[in-house]
């Protein structure tokens, strides 16, 4: 199992089922940990890092993940391998674009991967598709005990896991709900959602996690207190309250346009279509746009010609390196834009 | 041509002074420099602005320390970790102490003590705590909704739950005071 093989189909995450998955795309939840005896990576040399990296690798076969995993040697694979593994969520872009030995370990289903020197020593992270905190942290935290029989984690009595940033300590958990929130940006009170989740000390990033914005009208929610608050307690408030909270404005917003501007809301999904079906040449802002109108479509039940999840995977394969990886080399910005347009009137199925 | 200072009568007044008297009445007083100086009236002329900025980071001298403080583990110093935003080992958490604690504090919430996960720690109280929430969560429901049955039955599952809790929270103090 390699890189190569993951090109072709698409990970659980993206699979558009579990709970609310008309609206949440994917929970994901990660831990930071680091491995007492070691500095932090910002202060280890190359042979440190390889010497981590080996503990950390050797952890993981004792522990068994070795089974329905495979392991990937970041620092030795080609630019758009790393690339292909960022689109697919299971390295973060500093880990792609970092220095020195580094790796991850990702199950067949791709469901879990755990990122060897990233900011931390091992960031592990766990993913499924829609609303399944519950799952993720019960699948994550056995991971982690697993471990932690293997290899000795950094941790205070007072301040509990210590994290290379201060903003990670204690328990080291990120959750991060990805929502899929297109009717509250045409009806414009996703600004007011947004204000109402920065008051609860919320982060609102893009598709791909920090710095980005959200293309595709992907909005991705996580935490960011991780002391004082037991793992338990930021779970329950994102999968009892703050999550369910936006998916209901989201679905009143949709019924409130299909009862008051079913025309226009039918029009926006059909032009959408239209576009992506026909088009010679997209680029993938745009490309994200249409496709964004099209899942609402799908999911309010006004466009039938397609499940979400062929709408997600299209999602994931119109990005730059799978586009490339499929093309088998290198391609520019405007050879690539003719390549999508190219794949999306095949996958929309008219050969026009 | 202004007013001449009422002390010496030579020079032109540049000081004003406005004193109120015992009465209530205000008094106007004029003084030349030099005259303001001797009385003690005026302050010196002002320090370039360098330093008094100077003086005050002295009057302060624990910035500069700070930025200079160096964990003997790993070589990073305070000001170092300032800069990038990442510390260079675990132990920098002790070296730093109480410099660390108010980023922190402001990071979380003003929350400075772990309440999650300990290596090694069995979960059974965490699972309760989550399902206490959940009980509570119906609860509040139940009675929302004057379905009183419900929530009798819902009231007595919570007390059994919250003394198992409170039974298991005594357990793990003991083991951490073994």
């Amino acid at each position: 199992m390699s890189v190569d093989d993951l090109t072709g189909h698409v990970g659980e995450w993206l699979r558009g089922t579990g709970p609310m998955s008309d609206i949440v795309i994917s929970s994901r939840i990660r831990l930071a940990r680091n491995i007492v005896g070691y500095p932090f990576l910002s202060r280890a040399s190359g042979d440190e890092k390889r010497e981590i990296y080996r503990a950390l690798a050797d952890a993981l076969a004792s522990a068994g993940f070795g089974s329905n995993s495979f392991f990937v040697d970041i620092e030795n694979i080609s630019d758009v391998d790393r690339q292909i593994l960022v689109e697919r969520h299971l390295i973060s872009r500093q880990h792609a674009e970092g220095e020195g030995s580094r790796g991850v370990s990702v199950s067949l289903n791709e469901t879990h991967a755990l990122m060897i020197n990233e900011e931390d020593h091992l960031r592990m992270q766990v993913l499924k598709s829609g609303l399944q905190l519950e799952t993720l942290w019960n699948d994550i935290n056995i991971i982690d005990d697993r471990l932690a029989s293997e290899i000795e984690f950094a941790f205070d009595e007072r301040l509990g896991y210590l994290t290379a940033c201060p903003t990670n300590v204690g328990t080291g958990l990120r959750v991060s709900v990805m929502l899929h929130l297109p009717a509250l940006k045409i009806t414009g009170e996703i600004e007011k959602v947004m204000r109402a989740a920065k008051d609860l000390k919320l982060a609102v990033r893009g598709l791909f996690g920090e710095g980005t914005d959200a293309i595709g009208d992907f909005y991705q929610v996580s935490n960011q207190v991780t002391l004082g608050v037991s793992e338990e307690e930021i779970i329950d408030m994102f999968s009892g309250q703050i999550i369910p909270q936006i998916v209901e404005y989201e679905r009143a917003a949709r019924e409130a346009l299909s009862d008051q501007r079913s025309v226009q809301l039918d029009d926006k999904v059909w032009r959408a279509y239209g576009i992506l079906e026909n088009a010679r040449a997209m680029a993938s802002e745009e490309t994200m746009f249409f496709l964004s109108h099209l899942r609402m479509g799908v999911s309010m039940g006004r466009f039938n010609q397609l499940d979400i999840g062929t709408i997600n995977e299209l999602f994931l394969q119109i990005q730059p390196a799978h586009l490339q990886k499929r093309n088998g080399g290198k391609l520019s910005g405007e050879q690539r834009s003719v390549a999508r347009a190219n794949y999306l009137r095949q996958r929309l199925g008219h050969n026009n | 041509m202004g007013i001449l200072c009422q002390c010496c009568n030579q020079a032109n007044a540049t000081v004003h002074l406005t004193d109120i008297q015992a009465g209530g009445e205000p008094v106007e007083r004029h003084y030349c420099e030099a005259c303001a100086a001797q009385e003690g009236i005026t302050m010196k002329p002002h320090e370039p602005i360098n330093t008094m900025i100077e003086k005050f980071v002295k009057m302060v001298p624990a910035m500069r320390d700070a930025a200079q403080l160096t964990c003997p583990n790993c070589g990073i110093s305070f000001g170092e970790f300032r800069a990038q935003g990442l510390l260079g080992c675990p132990e920098d958490y002790t070296e730093f102490g109480e410099l660390l604690m108010p980023l922190i504090r402001r990071a979380h919430d003003d929350c400075d003590v772990h309440r999650g996960k300990r290596p090694g720690q069995t979960n059974d109280v965490g699972k309760l705590r989550v399902q206490i929430r959940s009980l509570e969560r119906q609860l509040e429901d139940a009675i929302a909704e004057e379905a009183f049955e419900d929530a009798a039955r819902l009231r007595d599952q919570l007390n059994t739950l919250r003394s198992s809790y409170d039974a298991s929270k005594q357990n793990d103090a003991s083991e951490d005071g073994a």
